[in-house]
């Protein structure tokens, strides 16, 4: 396993840290994206999105790069990036598990 | 106007609490603060309209201007218990839930549990030295009481407060497993609920007066203590004419003799007698004045002689009984009072004697005196004497142990 121990990301967490990719983004961007992306099926509330902040900084998947008043923005770091990928090849790998059982 | 109302669930109990706050929402009274000593809290009433309120967890690594944040996306901040939670409410039906995924939820409260398990364990281990120390201070007299029950209320009551104490220690802990219990299943449902208000007036209309009763029904003085001569002892014991007449100066005649007679008893002891015989000072004469007599020597023996269930018991008995002596004459060493203050105290020694189990004696001066004392233990007999008069131990403890093998 690249960096996280923990088991799989629930779906909020694997969207958070999607948002990550293209560019560095602070909380309220964050919920934006997530609820842009899955057209509002995933809500993160502020306790959900805040506590995953932290948590990843804590895990070092995610780094703070810049406070502005309030608002922090962070970056996704190479840890974060291995982490990201394989969770998406664990869920590649459940949806082709699932195709081929349905043919 | 504000009211104030208990907590129907533990703390501890988030859906519980939150589904409480909740529903008292829709009832118009709006949740203010938790009350930090007792479990309460105060609502403001007004028109009733539907409110979230979302517990949120305290943790390590949040920023401190969380509050701001999460005000930007509807939820603002009520109130906050330390080292628990914060309480935030929502009236924007729209906005998302607080924690919208149950296991970042349970990665929250992980800092919850840990920062309440080090408190309460902290508080459980100062608890628990506190408890030793105490039993090391008073534990002997509290075995001690246990065995005899002299002053059975003294032991009721600290019977009470210890268990209060281990059931406000085992609390705290019972809770922190709810706690965990919640993050572990992060159940859905609301935890159990009370009505507080009338499970504390059940509880205090059964437990205060079965305290009341219990502590009017125990005794807080057991032993019934009379003159000399008044009540039947178990032995006669050798009376001051007798053990002067085994030493250099006997008496021609008893004296007059001022003394009391003590007598308890339990049921791991069933006999307790304590003997005290004083060359009196004061004579009564005919007419019936007090004549004040000065005595050419002192005078004094104190009897202690207890009659244990077994021989076991016994043996326990004679180490306290010897422990108290111990104690008590050390503690007399440093008495500003000459009368009382004891000096030059001997070491106790241990002796063989024949037909006895167990002997130790001492020496000491009190008041100026010289005087000994001696604890016996026989089969399920301990007999503690101490004696200021011219006569040897050696001379007096045959007499003592004649006496001892005569029953009444």
């Amino acid at each position: 396993m690249a960096g996280r121990e923990k088991g799989p990301l629930t779906e909020p967490m694997y969207y958070v840290l999607m948002s990550f990719l293209r560019r560095e983004r602070c909380g309220t961007e964050i919920t934006g994206f997530v609820e842009e992306k899955t057209q509002g099926r995933v809500k993160l509330g502020p306790g959900t999105l805040y506590t995953l902040l932290a948590k990843f900084q804590e895990e070092g998947l995610i780094a703070e790069t810049g406070v502005d008043g309030r608002k922090r923005t962070y970056r996704i770091t190479d840890k974060g990036l291995a982490v990201f990928q394989e969770e998406l090849e664990r869920l590649r790998a459940c949806v082709t598990d699932g195709e081929e059982e349905r043919q | 106007m504000t009211e104030k109302h208990w907590l129907p669930c533990s703390r501890y109990d988030i859906q519980g609490l939150q589904s409480w706050l909740d529903e008292m929402a829709l009832q118009g009274k709006f949740f203010q603060r938790f009350s930090r000593l007792i479990e309460s809290a105060q609502f403001v009433t007004d028109t009733p309209c539907l409110v979230r309120y979302r517990l949120d967890p305290v943790g390590k690594g949040k920023q401190e201007d969380l509050p701001d944040l999460y005000a930007q996306m509807g939820w603002a901040l009520v109130d906050t218990l330390p080292r628990m939670y914060c309480v935030y409410s929502c009236q924007d039906p729209d906005a998302p839930e607080l924690h919208s995924d149950p296991a970042t939820l349970a990665y929250a409260l992980n800092s919850t549990i840990q920062q309440q398990t080090r408190f309460w364990t902290a508080m459980t281990a100062a608890s628990i030295l506190f408890l030793g120390g105490v039993f090391s201070l008073i534990g002997k007299r509290l075995l001690e009481e246990l065995i005899l029950m002299e002053q059975p209320r003294d032991l009721f009551q600290f019977a009470f407060s210890l268990a209060v104490f281990v059931i406000v220690t085992i609390r705290p802990i019972r809770e922190i497993r709810q706690l965990v219990k919640v993050r572990r299943t992060l159940a859905p449902k609301a935890g159990r609920r009370w009505n507080r208000a009338r499970d504390l007036k059940v509880y205090f209309c059964i437990t205060v007066p079965l305290l009341l009763v219990l502590y009017f029904a125990i005794p807080s003085y057991r032993p019934q203590v009379c003159g000399l001569g008044e009540a039947p002892l178990s032995h006669t014991w050798p009376t001051l004419a007798q053990l002067e007449a085994a030493g250099p100066r006997p008496l021609e005649e008893e004296p007059e003799v001022d003394g009391y007679l003590k007598r308890s008893h339990s049921w791991l002891v069933p006999v307790q007698e304590f003997q005290s015989m004083d060359w009196s000072r004061t004579v009564r004469t005919d007419p019936g004045e007090l004549i004040e007599i000065p005595r050419p020597y002192p005078l004094q023996v104190y009897i202690q002689y207890d009659r244990a269930r077994s021989p076991g018991t016994a043996r326990l008995v004679y180490q306290l009984r010897r422990d108290r002596e111990v104690r008590q004459l050390n503690a007399v060493l440093s008495y500003d009072n000459p009368l009382s203050r004891v000096s030059d105290l001997q070491p106790f020694q241990t002796r063989e004697y024949p037909g006895l189990d167990a002997l130790e004696t001492v020496r000491f001066r009190r008041g100026g005196q010289e005087r000994w004392l001696f604890t016996a233990l026989r089969g399920n007999d301990i007999l503690v004497v101490e004696y200021a008069g011219p006569t040897a131990l050696e001379n007096c403890l045959p007499l003592f142990l004649e006496a001892l093998g005569k029953e009444n």
